[in-house]
């Protein structure tokens, strides 16, 4: 692993204050994404991980929402301070995001060509002419057939792949340093999710965009991430290279997580996790795992150290911390 | 007693599009369904797939008539469905279920979860008395793993997983022989899904019940199903055992989607060769001439492909529509 940090997020702490009390969304998530990597933050819905990453942009609405602590540090500037007008510089310029659903992310009132060609003058400062030839440019890029004819044509004339790739040509316009890229695909047929997938790889390996990719599927981490961070009740249990989390997973949410989806080069018997997700306001000072775990003990009612190195390593009494304490 | 349980012959669902105006004219057809036929098997589970909008769930609804047919038949244990009125109708349905993908919009929320568990009971007058209804949901609520102290509650009061129990414990309800069940984990958990299959499973295994079961997700299709039916564009591509289709598929469509679907190990994602298909889904309003994935298939040859619908023939022990494939 080398290259420059494109962002570190240090103990990051995003709360919600909710009729049933405190949520604590994300509590003390730390991580950092390098030039040219691809970063699967995974975990179910709750975990976390989608608000980790509205949280980079300052896109959680307070209130509800509180920023509780940490930083977020960008190119030297931590974006949890900055003032409003400056994150709005790095917004869709420097740092980028696409959605899960490309729908409800587009204006539908307005054409393609003006939603592409908007960024494009804002940030780049190109006249119309320039950004109309940069913006079929862009849609020729993520690959859709007859840039020049289906550039003037609104939202709902293309399909749900087209408008992803309409999402990401945006998301690209300016060639972010980061992209954050949240459950890009799961609203996508298959066919269609290898193609945006092999988009957004190209775009880590050419570009050198570092991104962040959440989502819930383990086989799309497999496929394109490069460093795995697994979320559970709002903080990172495990973290490391994809191989050693996917093939030596050291927490028991990682391994039950793996043994719970069915395979398709495969038929074994599916072992899933008892219980269900924990009710984010009544968390206990112990492994939020810990009522579903099989492996469950009393050292589990306080929250256990990390094993390992910040680059691999899982919150779990039992991990010895995988490649590096073994 | 034949063997067959559920027999679909050359099934039809055509939809009318209507024009614009005052008075609007029928101006063409979506052909969802477009001729589909397929046997079932007492106590197989046949598995139906394929991306959105090549005519899964409308061949599920068309099974049990909750959508007409316009054309072809469906014979349900020697009687044919589409010529049963009133009461015949209505004592077939309480033998045909359906498990819907939406937790949250598919159980009545001013319902108690009893009441709703025992509604079929109720309409097909099988039980009555309000103790011996609630008894029942109760014992059905045990049968689905939900604890049958909550008969009282209500949905909203329950997990999405929960809620799908609910709905499998109605299913059941009424002593079906056959269910279709309708993506019912991809609303879920990834945690959770592994759950409800294995539910699934266990009942059809226990209960002797035959499931036509519909998803998106080929893998999970794989760990459930006998057989299994890839469609596209309202057709059937391919049929075969679930070997057949996920280890060594024929037809070129059932090629690329078991190449694009992720497994979730980096060692063996590396390794795998991915047929990226190019382009969209034709709609169904217009399907391609001749053989409809001959626009996106990377196998086609020159004019036959073009010119003739190909018809499904025995291929290495399945049916494959393919004109090349051997």
């Amino acid at each position: 692993m080398s290259g420059d940090v494109v962002l570190q997020v240090d103990d990051l702490r995003t709360h919600f204050r909710t009729d049933g009390g405190l949520v604590k969304a994300v509590d003390g998530v730390s991580f950092e994404v390098r030039r040219g990597e691809i970063l699967g933050l995974v975990g179910e819905s709750g975990s976390g991980k989608s608000v980790t990453n509205l949280s980079i942009l300052r896109l959680v609405p307070t209130p509800p929402g509180i920023h509780a602590g940490g930083r977020i540090l960008f190119d030297g500037t931590d974006l949890l301070t900055v003032p409003e007008r400056q994150l709005r510089a790095y917004r869709g310029n420097r740092i980028a995001m696409i959605f899960q659903d490309p729908m409800t992310s587009l204006n539908p009132y307005l054409r393609v060509s003006r939603q592409l060609t908007e960024v494009l003058e804002l940030h780049e400062g190109l006249d119309r002419g320039a950004a109309r030839r940069r913006a079929i440019e862009l849609l020729e890029m993520v690959g859709i057939p007859d840039p020049g004819g289906r550039i003037d044509q609104y939202p709902h004339q293309f399909s749900g792949g087209m408008r992803q790739r309409v999402m990401i040509a945006m998301a690209l316009a300016c060639k972010p340093e980061l992209l954050l890229a949240d459950e890009p695909t799961t609203a996508l047929d298959v066919t269609i999710q290898a193609q945006i997938l092999e988009l957004i790889a190209g775009l880590a390996r050419e570009l050198g965009t570092a991104v962040i990719l959440v989502t819930h599927d383990l086989g799309v981490v497999a496929g394109v991430a490069d460093q795995v961070a697994v979320m559970y009740a709002g903080r990172i249990v495990e973290r490391g290279p994809v191989d050693a989390v996917l093939t030596n997973p050291q927490h028991p949410y990682t391994a039950g997580l793996l043994a719970s989806v069915p395979r398709l080069d495969t038929r074994g018997a599916l072992t899933p996790i008892q219980g269900m997700p924990p009710d984010l306001t009544r968390l206990g000072a112990g492994c939020a795992f810990a009522p579903r775990c099989p492996k469950a003990f009393d050292r589990c009612a306080t929250y256990p150290a990390w094993a390992g190195t910040p680059a691999r390593g899982a919150a779990c009494w039992l991990a010895d911390g995988g490649e590096v304490g073994r | 007693m034949s063997d067959v349980l559920l027999d679909v012959r050359d099934l039809q669902v055509h939809f009318p599009v209507m024009g614009k105006g005052v008075f609007p004219k029928v101006t063409g057809h979506v052909r969802a369904v477009d001729g589909v036929s397929f046997q079932l098997r007492r106590g197989e589970i046949l598995g139906l797939v394929g991306e959105s909008g090549c005519g899964k769930s409308t061949t599920g609804r068309a099974i049990l008539r909750l959508i007409e047919p316009t054309g072809g038949r469906v014979v349900f244990d020697g009687q044919d469905v589409g010529a049963l009125r009133g009461e015949d109708l209505r004592q077939l349905r309480r033998r045909m279920q359906i498990i819907f993908q939406d937790p949250y919009a598919s159980l009545n929320p001013r319902m108690t979860v009893g009441d709703i568990i025992a509604e079929p009971l109720r309409a097909h007058g099988l039980v009555s008395g309000r103790q011996a209804l609630q008894a029942r949901a109760q014992e059905l609520m045990t049968r689905c793993g939900l604890d049958p102290k909550f008969v009282r509650r209500y949905p909203h009061e329950f997990s999405g997983g929960q809620r799908q129990r609910i709905g499998i414990a109605r299913a059941l309800a009424s002593g079906p022989d056959l269910i279709v069940c309708d993506e019912p984990i991809s609303a879920l958990d990834v945690s959770i899904q592994a759950q409800i299959l294995n539910l699934l499973q266990r009942l059809a295994r226990d209960e002797g019940l035959s499931y036509v079961f519909i998803a998106h997700d080929l893998a999970a299709v794989r760990h459930l199903c006998d057989r299994i039916a890839v469609m596209y564009l309202g057709r059937i591509v391919e049929l075969g055992t679930y070997a057949q289709i996920c280890d060594a598929p024929a037809h070129p469509y059932t090629q690329a989607l078991v190449s694009a679907a992720p497994v979730p190990d980096p060692r063996i994602e590396r390794t795998r060769q991915r047929i990226v298909l190019q382009g969209e889904v034709p709609s169904p309003l217009s399907p391609p001439s001749g053989c409809r994935f001959h626009t996106r298939c990377p196998a086609r040859q020159p004019t036959r492909c073009h010119d003739e619908e190909p018809d499904a023939r025995e291929v290495r022990g399945r049916q494959v529509a393919c004109h090349w494939a051997e």
